[in-house]
């Protein structure tokens, strides 16, 4: 429910499924760029608790001036700084204890699979799952030790690979000290309605083990039953429908695609009229496969 | 030979670090009166809720006492009822004495239920228990002290009420009178007993309308017995509204200002946060407070009016604005389950909240309590609970059992999340601990 405004450190480093898109070279931004973005993000916020900044984009420790990022933000008045990483180098101690006493508080990992075999074949690095665990449970440790107030957070991509494997998944995030997941459809050529019963299961897993979970990029007469998962009920998102709906018999009822439309349904704290009906209709020949809610 | 001495042990079970005022109050109450001088001896057990009911059992039956009283809240009841069934087993000898809350109310279901407890003290304890202290050391039957549910052999029966201690300067002070010595993490005062709200899922009040005060001499005398004790450089109020009226709090800036200079601060004091502006969060800054605890528990108009409850958004946001000016760290509290609420009041207030930043954002799952209006309307209400202690509620009518759990995950979350960042308060203090049942954590 808490915002961050991003701001990317550099482009197209970020973890991803291998299987999806390969990707392109990774870029890193130029130090006083981000300085200004982070500057901007923080004299610009206007949204209630904060500013939050969030540093993405790239794995941040590979960036070499992340110290002075951090610093920077800190400087110009960040209230929550959080970094979007796969917190394999946080597995050091040090690292840790520096990253915390920097002022980072929040850390959100990616994942995309709930065993090593998956995510890291998925990830295209080997031992990435073992490193991001031991990571997260560092950091974990390391602010219980100094009584720092810490978040941990994960996100997770759908796509047609990772798919049948969420409420594993965010079990996993779970088990390694995550007390929020947010899934994001990001495949495009992923179908949705048949995707949505997965998405209901994860979402029970990680209510079951405890940690809460945010739907992105799934409208609301596609979540029967688990529609306070729906991410444009907490923080604007860019449509309430994601793009990847596609023509739907449901346009007329479902005019979530239309931008800015997000703005007035959150703001009232409200599903738009007819949602819940669009969803009862939705949500017949809906149910979980069998044994999909993992954990507890 | 002289008579043997009565002896009682008092026995709580509290949020750890805490030391229960209520049986402070009992045993200095019980100890200053004449009555019992010579004939009743004391010890108190400060347990914590997470002692297992045979540990708890295995301390009171090391003292060997004739007696043994519980204070019980919706937190440590069952506990309590475990170790008591323990010590019944034992040594059936003990007579079983529980007060509070949890159990005034319902004296006697909780006898009918509890074979292993033998009286229930009704209502304000402090003279009732004495009394019953002085009918015990005489061998007469329990159940004829007014106050007072007990068993005569197979029947379950209530003596009438007792009325409420007019003159609360009676009771002597648990810490002036040292029955209680006072720490850093555990301190509280009561300045006064009642709240001027009478809000529908909270038992503050304890069934007594009105407000009863302290005298100031008293309040005064504790405030600077407490401040001054060795290494106490925080203590808390108990007190429903610590802003009761605008004077009130003006004279007791004044004579906490003294000890505010010294370094001594105020944690958690509850507040009407409607009624501060810049001029009250001046007095509550000069006092020495760092953080104040206040609602509006929801934000929904029809659970507003089902719990007997005004809010006026304009006024809290001014509340929270002056607060913060003052530098003065603000707990805003909702409830989760009001009747009347659906999640989208709950995620609204949760939304809300946040605007506002207030620095601590906490929600509790909705506890119907025993004596309270939603417990006697609770069916009319539609609202589902769990009749045993602690008494959370399973469902509403607006909010159905998974979407219960799902606000309790979300808002747990939110609390991590909005507490995990560099601004943070400037002490970090205990909650103070709540006759209204038990707080998740969200802060």
């Amino acid at each position: 429910m808490l915002h961050f405004a991003e701001v990317p450190i550099g482009r197209a480093g970020a973890l991803h499924c291998r299987r999806c898109t390969t990707g392109g070279g990774e870029t890193l931004r130029d130090v006083s760029d981000v300085a200004a973005d982070i500057a901007a993000a923080v004299r610009d916020w206007d949204d209630g608790a904060g500013p939050n900044v969030s540093l993405t984009g790239i794995e941040p420790f590979r960036h070499p001036a992340l110290a002075d990022l951090i610093a920077e933000a800190v400087r110009v008045g960040a209230v929550r700084l959080r970094l979007d990483t796969d917190c394999a180098a946080l597995g050091a101690p040090e690292t840790a204890r520096a990253t915390i006493d920097a002022g980072v508080r929040h850390v959100r990992f990616t994942l995309l699979g709930s065993t090593p075999e998956l995510h890291d074949a998925l990830a295209g690095v080997p031992g990435g799952f073992a490193a991001t665990m031991h990571g997260v449970r560092t950091f974990v440790e390391t602010a219980a030790e100094t009584e720092t107030p810490v978040h941990v957070a994960a996100r997770v991509p759908v796509c047609r690979h990772d798919l049948h494997d969420l409420p594993g998944t965010v079990t996993a995030a779970a088990r390694a000290g995550a007390t929020s997941v947010l899934l994001v459809v990001e495949d495009t050529d992923l179908e949705l309605r048949s995707a949505a019963p997965w998405l209901g299961a994860a979402c029970d897993s990680g209510i079951v083990n405890g940690t809460w979970v945010e739907v992105e990029g799934v409208p609301y007469g596609l979540a029967p039953g688990w529609e306070l998962h729906l991410a444009w009920l907490y923080r604007p998102v860019a449509s309430m429908k994601s793009a990847l709906c596609g023509p739907c018999p449901l346009d007329p009822m479902c005019s979530g695609a239309v931008p800015g439309a997000a703005d007035s349904v959150t703001s009232a704290f409200r599903p738009p009229v007819d949602a819940r009906s669009i969803a009862d209709a939705v949500s017949r020949g809906f149910s979980y496969p069998e044994g999909v809610v993992s954990g507890g | 030979m002289a008579e043997e001495p009565l002896k009682v042990a008092l026995v709580a079970l509290n949020r750890p670090g805490y030391q229960s005022l209520a049986l402070g109050y009992l045993r200095a109450y019980a100890e200053a009166n004449e009555r019992l001088r010579g004939r009743v001896v004391f010890q108190t057990l400060d347990l914590t809720t997470d002692v297992d009911p045979w540990w708890v059992a295995y301390r009171v039956l090391r003292m060997g006492p004739d007696v043994a009283g519980f204070s019980v809240s919706c937190w440590n009841a069952r506990a309590i009822y475990a170790a008591c069934s323990i010590i019944r087993n034992a040594r059936p000898d003990i007579v079983t004495v529980l007060g509070g809350p949890e159990v005034g109310p319902v004296a006697e279901e909780v006898l009918s239920e509890n074979p292993a407890v033998d009286i229930v003290v009704r209502g304000e304890g402090e003279e009732t228990f004495a009394e019953l202290l002085r009918v015990l050391s005489s061998g007469k039957r329990a159940w004829m002290v007014e106050g007072v549910t007990a068993r005569d052999g197979e029947r379950i029966v209530s003596a009438p009420d007792r009325a409420p201690i007019e003159d609360l300067d009676s009771i002597p002070s648990p810490y002036l009178s040292g029955v209680i010595t006072p720490s850093e993490t555990s301190s509280y005062i009561e300045t006064f007993r009642g709240c001027p709200h009478a809000c529908g899922y909270c038992f503050e009040a304890k069934g007594v309308a009105g407000i009863r005060s302290f005298s100031r001499e008293r309040i005064q005398a504790d405030i600077d017995a407490m401040a001054s004790s060795p290494g106490v450089r925080t203590f808390s109020f108990i007190d429903s509204v610590f802003n009761l009226t605008g004077e009130r709090l003006s004279w007791l800036a004044d004579v906490l200002e003294p000890h505010a200079r010294r370094g001594i601060r105020l944690h958690t004091i509850e507040v009407d946060v409607e009624r501060i502006g810049d001029g009250e969060a001046e007095e509550l800054r000069r006092a020495g407070v760092v953080s104040v605890e206040t609602g509006p528990q929801t934000i929904g108009a029809k659970a507003l009016e089902a719990s007997g409850r005004t809010f006026h958004a304009d006024r809290f946001v001014a509340g929270v604005s002056a607060l913060k000016r003052a530098g003065i760290s603000v707990e805003c509290d909702l409830i989760i389950g009001l009747p009347g609420d659906d999640p989208f009041d709950v995620i609204g207030g949760l939304r809300w909240l946040l605007s506002l930043d207030p620095g601590i954002v906490q929600s509790s799952t909705l506890r119907v309590l025993p004596g309270t209006d939603f417990s006697a309307r609770s069916e009319e209400m539609g609202l589902m609970y769990d009749p045993k202690p602690d008494h959370s509620v399973i469902q509403t009518p607006g909010i159905g059992f998974a979407d219960m759990r799902r606000l309790e995950v979300l808002s747990n979350d939110l609390g991590i999340s909005y507490r995990a960042r560099l601004d943070r308060p400037a002490v970090q203090s205990p909650s103070r601990p709540r006759s209204s049942g038990d707080r998740a954590q969200v802060s």
